[in-house]
């Protein structure tokens, strides 16, 4: 069936191909035309592009996948992502080579620079005229898109049911389900993340030698800031624990048993203890309190001002251009990355991540479905990807099999502690569409906390839930 | 009497003239913000949220953020925040202001001087200009890594370095720290165009008004106080008043300068209140409603300014003729 | 101090210098302080990542910055994000185009309107006046939304038209022509000018618009750098995510912006090139700031 398709798609390609898979529209080349000075600075392929997507009429007769509701008669399968997400790049080029299509059939428009924008520019994107078939979503705001059926269609509407993802981890799978329990989006990547450590200053002031032993150390919260406390006298002042409290809380806020929102009403949860434990950290300085995201994050970690830091899968790449770990050592000094280690920690976690989102403008069902499928489902093709990339497949088979040898962790293989570190986590019937906004607000009562700006846990506690009150005026707060 | 009788029979004459000119500003301006203008009227007479924006809720917004509600949480929680942002602004505007202003019309005399040349003087123009056109990220990121809160912020290493602290100071989230350091940034960030402004003002003026003073052997503040500052009235007003409506809509620095992952609440301005009622959850009758607001306060500043002005302009002018 | 001109030459010119002197340091400080930022931008530029964050701030350059521009422009370097994003020439092009026009547009219709405004006199002139200042006080959050909407509603998105044509109604900078002709501007002229048989247009043209140098000066080069540092408003309008339509600063933002990995000496280079063009055109509009620019159309 597969073959068919291919063969209708390429032979409508054929047909098409002189229009291209245009990013121009028709809007804009038409208005174009009515002004001069924009015709002249705008790209010179604007005029034979305007006719693509006036030929959408021309369908591709194959089988229609047996649930889809959505149309099919897209010429090409585009696809919205920020500039800055150099996932798609390598996905659009590794479909397209795997599965024989060509830049006409299969595309990526950059909309937004970078997460955070693109929330808002899609928005403005799909007023516009252009095509949408799948959207790339940020972890911080998916929700904000799957709660919303008027931009993000549900998986069933392609064909596709979360019974279909049953190696993907559960989390994944909680995070792509709306408050109303529709499965909207899929991620083909899972985005744990571990403790990473100096591992020869752990042997120095911990007397640990293997992450097995410095596991042990921090295995759950009251491990973690006891051993906080040892550290930081073994080390006569010099090293905390842990560098930032954007990591901890990073962690923290996995550890749930109840959603934030519960019938319209704010749950607190376990949420006021980690007041407690970042207070009690930074008070007997097993927190060392940089910034995340700056210079002195990496310093501190280089200087040994503090012993490690939670770092999640994406952070961990050695391809250049700076990510966490590279920083951690310099800008990816294997020297120093012989001193790294990495380890599970207190508790199963994730940070970011992206996800597919299927636009309620999407006219490539058929075709949606199989890069979907491709990506998030089946094992052999993630399993491709996953060596053309080194990423975290979000795929159980797959990353257990998996090996990789880290050169900035000593050669360690961060693969099997983090595929542990997701054994633990367990988000289901904890996620609602306030979740992002409301964690942040807690962080920042809590960082408020930290720094002086309230003066005790009551007043930081009453600050942050008027915060939620502001944001959320309809929800109910105690 | 009888030229002024002239003179306006000569303008009437030449009224059409009066519209064709002004006509494609009038044009543009409809056509693009009159929409605009109406819909932000419109949405803050709405409900917040993005499930239901066709609800209307009369004046509730405006209720809510001005007076808050007896009994609601939500609303007094909301009417707080507002009212904070509106103070903030103004302590963050009125410290750069001073600054800003004197900086820039001592050098902008300073420049203009006849008697007392500086070397270099069109090399000084050109520099002090420079920090406006750094976009605002950069500015902040710049004055983050100089003044980071922890021992790795260069201010605070040199400190710790020479000893003259043993603790690293908190700059960034300090409530008053911070709000003096925003002052300095935005001062900083303009001073050079408020002072090329005043200059330009300067220039305008007739030399030979100057060479009359000098040979009337006016001094060098006399003939500021007597001359350049009555000329320069009106490029001052409109110094005062922009700077008045940029100060008012502060947002860049406040709200790009902090270390955590959160506007520092002693920067939270109303332009800031806005932006984050509107782009970080669907709040849009709060942050249209508070923007009205602003535009009211701005407005109702404005216009005092300008008929205090308008009566003395007005009187000169008599007096003139 | 008429007295002392009279009674110690010598005195009042010592006097004299060592004002000039307390003015020059001060000049002086205020130009390092002004420039000490940007100085470590270009610095920061010329440095390797690794040597930024383990050595934080120099005064030194260093001796990478070829290697950032090779790594910013190699499609292989973190997995070539940075070669996507950022198109030095393509930005340049863009961006000049649309800050230019605009600028243009911006200066001339609003010296335009402030000359109507205050040359004759008609019916609605008050209003029209009153007009300007008040929605020049409407704070820029209030139209933003709106603006972005209405756009798309009239298919005007991916376009650079909503960038460009509303700089004509620039009601700040008509405010400040108006001011600038109430302090500056001799109406005799535009009688002179009729007496001598020239047209209305022509007037403006070529009479009074030399008389406004100073001010479109300055207000040209505000309007150049606030067009072309503007962010939000192209990144709402172009959204379409054709590179060759992006602005500088929309370029910037972008290498700014990689969520997953900072390379701080890449990310200094990229501002350092988003600058050099507002240095140059600020340096060729500067020089027209000078002194009695008034007197000689007068005169002239």
């Amino acid at each position: 069936m597969k073959k068919r398709i291919l063969a209708a798609l390429l032979a409508s390609a054929a047909v098409l191909s002189f229009a291209g898979c245009s990013s121009k529209n028709d809007s804009s080349a038409a208005s174009g035309d009515s002004s001069a000075a924009d015709s002249s600075a705008a790209d010179s392929s604007a005029a034979d592009s305007s006719a693509a997507d006036s030929s959408a009429a021309d369908s591709s007769d194959a089988e229609q996948a047996p649930a889809a509701t959505l149309g099919d008669d897209g010429d090409c399968l585009t696809i919205l992502a920020w500039e800055t997400n150099s996932d798609i790049v390598k996905m659009v080029d590794f479909f397209r080579q795997s599965k024989g299509y060509t830049e006409d059939q299969v595309k990526f428009v950059g909309v937004g620079e970078k997460g955070e924008n693109a929330r808002d520019q899609y928005k403005q994107y799909l007023k516009g005229e252009d095509d949408a078939d799948l959207m790339i979503y940020d972890a911080d705001w998916v929700a904000d898109y799957i709660n919303d059926d008027n931009l993000t269609a549900p998986y069933s509407a392609i064909g596709l049911a979360p019974s279909d993802f049953t190696e993907a981890f559960s989390y994944t799978l909680d995070y792509g389900t709306n408050d109303a329990g529709v499965f909207k989006a899929a991620s083909f990547q899972a985005t744990p993340g571990g403790f990473v450590y100096r591992a020869d200053l752990a042997q120095q002031y911990l007397g640990v030698s293997t992450p097995d032993e410095m596991q042990a150390l921090i295995s759950d919260w009251d491990k973690f800031q006891e051993t906080g406390k040892k550290l930081y006298e073994a080390s006569n002042g010099a090293t905390s624990l842990q560098a930032t409290e954007g990591g901890l809380w990073q962690v923290f806020q996995s550890n749930r048993t109840q959603a934030w929102v519960v019938d319209g009403k704010l749950v607190m949860d376990n949420a006021e203890e980690f007041y407690d434990i970042a207070k009690a950290m930074q008070d007997n300085h097993s927190l060392a309190g940089v910034p995340q995201w700056d210079q002195a994050w990496y310093n501190a970690i280089m200087d040994g001002t503090a012993l490690g830091d939670f770092v999640p899968t994406w952070g961990l790449t050695t391809t250049g251009g700076g990510s966490i770990l590279e920083n951690f050592t310099n800008g990816g000094d294997t020297e120093l990355g012989k001193n790294m280690a990495i380890c599970e920690g207190p508790s199963g976690w994730f940070w970011g991540g992206s996800y597919f989102g299927v636009s309620t403008k999407c006219d490539n069902a058929t075709l949606a479905k199989e890069f979907i499928e491709f990506f998030c489902k089946d094992a052999e093709s993630m399993k491709g990807y996953a060596a053309e990339s080194g990423d975290f497949m979000n795929n159980k088979t797959v990353m257990t099999e998996a090996t990789i040898s880290n050169p900035l962790l000593n050669g360690q293989d961060h693969y099997k502690v983090l595929t542990a570190v997701l054994d633990k986590l367990d988000l289901s019937n904890k996620l609602t569409k306030y979740d992002s906004i409301i964690k942040n607000l807690f962080n920042q009562s809590v960082q408020g906390y930290l720094d002086g700006t309230y003066a005790t846990k009551e007043d930081a506690i009453n600050a942050f839930k008027g915060d939620v009150a502001t944001n959320y005026p309809e929800l109910t707060i105690e | 009497m009888q030229a002024a009788t002239g003179r306006r029979h000569k303008m009437i004459s030449y009224a059409k003239y009066g519209y064709i000119f002004i006509a494609p500003f009038f044009i543009v301006y409809t056509f693009f913000m009159i929409y605009p203008l109406f819909n932000t009227l419109l949405l803050s007479f709405k409900q917040n949220g993005s499930e239901h924006p066709e609800v209307w809720v009369g004046l509730q917004n405006y209720q809510y953020l001005l007076f808050g509600e007896e009994g609601n949480f939500a609303a007094n929680s909301v009417q707080s925040k507002f009212w904070s942002s509106l103070g903030n602004t103004f302590i963050l505007w009125a410290g750069n202001f001073v600054v800003q202003i004197i900086l820039s019309l001592l050098l902008a005399v300073w420049f203009s001087d006849a008697r007392i040349k500086i070397k270099g003087t069109g090399f000084f123009k050109v520099v002090m200009y420079l920090p406006n056109i750094i976009t605002a990220a950069s500015v902040a990121g710049m004055f983050m890594m100089l003044f980071g809160n922890s021992k790795y912020g260069v201010i605070n290493s040199m400190l710790l370095n020479l000893q003259a602290i043993l603790e690293p100071i908190p700059f960034i989230n300090d409530v008053w720290i911070s709000r003096i350091l925003v002052m300095l940034i935005q001062s900083w960030m303009w001073y050079g165009n408020t002072m090329l402004l005043l200059l330009s003002g300067i220039f305008g003026i007739d030399p030979s008004i100057y060479e009359a003073a000098e040979i009337d052997g006016s001094s060098g503040a006399n003939t500021f106080f007597r001359i350049t500052m009555p000329i320069l009235k009106p490029i001052f007003i409109y110094v005062f008043i922009t700077s008045m409506i940029g100060g008012l809509q502060m947002f860049d620095i406040p709200y790009l300068l902090h270390e955590g992952t959160a506007v520092r609440p002693a920067l939270k301005t109303a332009a800031v209140f806005i932006y984050e009622n509107f782009h970080q959850v669907y709040n849009y009758g709060y942050s249209a409603a508070a923007s009205m607001i602003l535009f009211v306060i701005t407005a109702v500043l404005g216009m005092i300014v300008f008929r205090f002005n308008a009566d003395s302009t007005s009187a000169k002018k008599r007096k003139a003729k | 101090m008429a007295d002392s001109y009279n009674f110690s030459n010598t005195e009042y010119r010592r006097k004299l210098r060592i004002h000039s002197v307390i003015r020059l340091i001060v000049c002086i400080l205020l130009t390092v302080i002004s420039l000490l930022p940007i100085y470590i931008i270009l610095i920061n530029a010329t440095r390797a990542n690794a040597d930024i964050i383990s050595n934080g701030i120099s005064f030194l350059p260093g001796t990478n910055i070829i290697e950032n521009f090779k790594n910013m422009t190699d499609p292989s370097y973190a997995n070539g994000v940075y070669y996507r994003i950022f198109n030095v020439l393509v930005g340049y092009r863009n961006s000049l185009f649309i800050s230019i026009s605009a600028t243009i547009l911006t200066v001339f219709f609003s010296a335009m309107t402030a000359y109507g405004l205050s040359v004759y006199d008609f019916k609605g002139k008050k209003f029209a006046t009153t007009f300007i200042l008040l929605v020049m006080m409407v704070p820029s959050q209030v139209v933003s939304t709106g603006f972005l909407e209405f756009m798309a509603s009239l298919k005007l998105l991916n376009n650079y038209i909503p960038l460009i044509i509303p700089a004509i109604a620039a009601p700040a900078t008509v405010f400040f022509m108006l001011q600038y002709m109430k302090s500056s501007f001799p109406l005799d002229i535009v009688e002179a000018a009729r007496i001598d048989g020239c047209s209305e247009f022509r007037t403006f043209m070529q009479i009074s618009l030399p008389i406004f140098k100073p001010a479109f000066a300055v207000q040209a080069i505000f309007a150049f750098v606030a067009n072309w540092n503007n962010y939000y408003t192209p990144t709402m309008i172009l959204v379409n995510g054709d590179s060759s339509m992006k602005t500088m600063p929309m370029m910037v933002a972008g290498v700014m912006g990689i969520s997953t990995s900072t390379d701080y000496g890449i990310q200094n280079l990229a501002v350092v090139l988003s600058i050099i063009p507002i240095i140059v055109i600020y340096l060729a509009l500067s020089k027209f700031i000078v002194k009695g620019v008034a007197l000689g159309a007068v005169k002239g």
